[in-house]
């Protein structure tokens, strides 16, 4: 046997950070589409392009306390 | 007192060692020494446990097997003392479980010196009688990977290549890596039929990740043109990241409603944890942050 954790690898931690971003980003859509009902291809593309897991985070924490949609599109900017 | 070896996590990784030998079982047999004529005629066998009360968590071993004889063979990556005790008890519980009265070789495949150094001699029998011992010598072939060169694997059996990432120092630079890696994901290519190429490269893939911790993800799809992402472990670490997050959102949900109402029934909280969906997580937290008053988020709730 190895006894090899793949997580003690640099390409483990990031396939579990991969899996950690595609949740949250999921989870801001979500949150975006309940709320707003019509997010925006452009805006979609700007969430996609977010691979930082800190980020994400607050980027859902806006979009469940932004008023409105323009409010959370400054904050996405 | 010696030191037990603690048992780690493996996610996903401990089929490694049984694919090498489903993919290039003869390849091993001849690098334990056996000649490439007798070795042809050895395929992949697993030994299934019938009895389980002897051994409940493990289903049985993989060996190599033919009308000549059976082969069972440890791959070793980890300092443990009692290694060749496992493979002796291996060896037993295996002719035993299947009946099997023939003939048997036994071998361990060390990554790295270390580990054989570790490894503690088998017992010997005391006898009745006085001043007679019993001693098991000599039961097993043994070998290092680390003490060969990429050439004298491949020379013993191109396929071998799979083990190449043994050969070289962990300290070995990204640059070199990175180039042999490539050399050895075209040599996979060139040496496995079509059928076994994907799981040669998995197979390659973990072993020099193992080797190479600091390896990115980017960096195995440069060099073998292979995605982790395609492979049982590298699935296993991406789910674990996204159930991280769902259950961070959890507990975010009581976090949000204790923050908004102060006051939250038990009885709510209970009910907020047993929910097991995601989808269903993710609908609370927005009705928890959205839900004008403690009653109306009740509603969404039930």
């Amino acid at each position: 046997m190895l006894n090899f954790d793949l997580m003690d690898t640099v390409a483990g931690k990031q396939l579990f950070e991969m899996g950690q971003v595609k949740a949250l980003r999921e989870m801001v859509l979500d949150v975006l589409n309940t709320r707003f009902e019509i997010v925006s291809n452009e805006m979609l593309d700007k969430i996609r392009a977010i691979t930082q897991v800190d980020n994400l985070k607050k980027l859902h924490s806006d979009a469940l306390r932004c008023p409105d949609l323009d409010s959370f599109k400054g904050k996405l900017s | 007192m010696p030191q037990k070896t603690k048992k780690k996590a493996t996610r996903g990784t401990d089929e490694v060692f049984l694919n090498l030998m489903k993919v290039s079982g003869n390849s091993l047999l001849k690098l334990l020494g056996m000649a490439a004529d007798k070795a042809k005629q050895y395929h992949f066998q697993a030994v299934v446990l019938k009895d389980k009360s002897l051994k409940p968590d493990i289903e049985g071993f993989p060996t190599l097997a033919s009308e000549e004889g059976r082969v069972f063979i440890e791959f070793q990556g980890y300092p443990d003392p009692f290694i060749r005790h496992r493979l002796m008890a291996e060896v037993f519980l295996g002719c035993a479980s299947e009946e099997y009265k023939g003939f048997v070789m036994a071998g361990i495949v060390y990554t790295d010196k270390q580990y054989q150094e570790v490894a503690e001699p088998l017992n010997a029998f005391q006898c009745l009688q006085e001043g007679e011992q019993c001693e098991l010598k000599g039961c097993f072939r043994e070998i290092v990977l680390s003490e060969y060169t990429e050439e004298e694997l491949e020379r013993i059996d191109p396929k071998l290549v799979v083990l190449a990432p043994f050969t070289l120092s962990p300290q070995t630079d990204k640059t070199t890596l990175l180039v042999k890696g490539h050399e050895w994901q075209q040599k996979v290519i060139q040496k496995f039929p079509t059928e076994k190429r994907w799981e040669a490269l998995n197979i390659l893939g973990l072993f020099i990740l193992n080797r190479f911790r600091k390896i990115s993800y980017e960096e195995v799809i440069a060099m073998l043109n292979f995605d982790l992402m395609d492979t049982v472990a590298g699935k296993q670490l991406f789910d674990m990241g996204q159930q991280k997050v769902i259950e961070a959102f959890r507990e975010a949900v009581v976090d949000v409603l204790k923050a908004r109402f102060e006051l939250v029934p038990n009885e709510m909280l209970d009910k907020i944890r047993a929910i097991s969906q995601v989808d269903n997580l993710k609908h609370i937290l927005i009705q928890a942050t959205l839900s004008p008053d403690i009653d109306s988020f009740k509603g969404k709730l039930s």
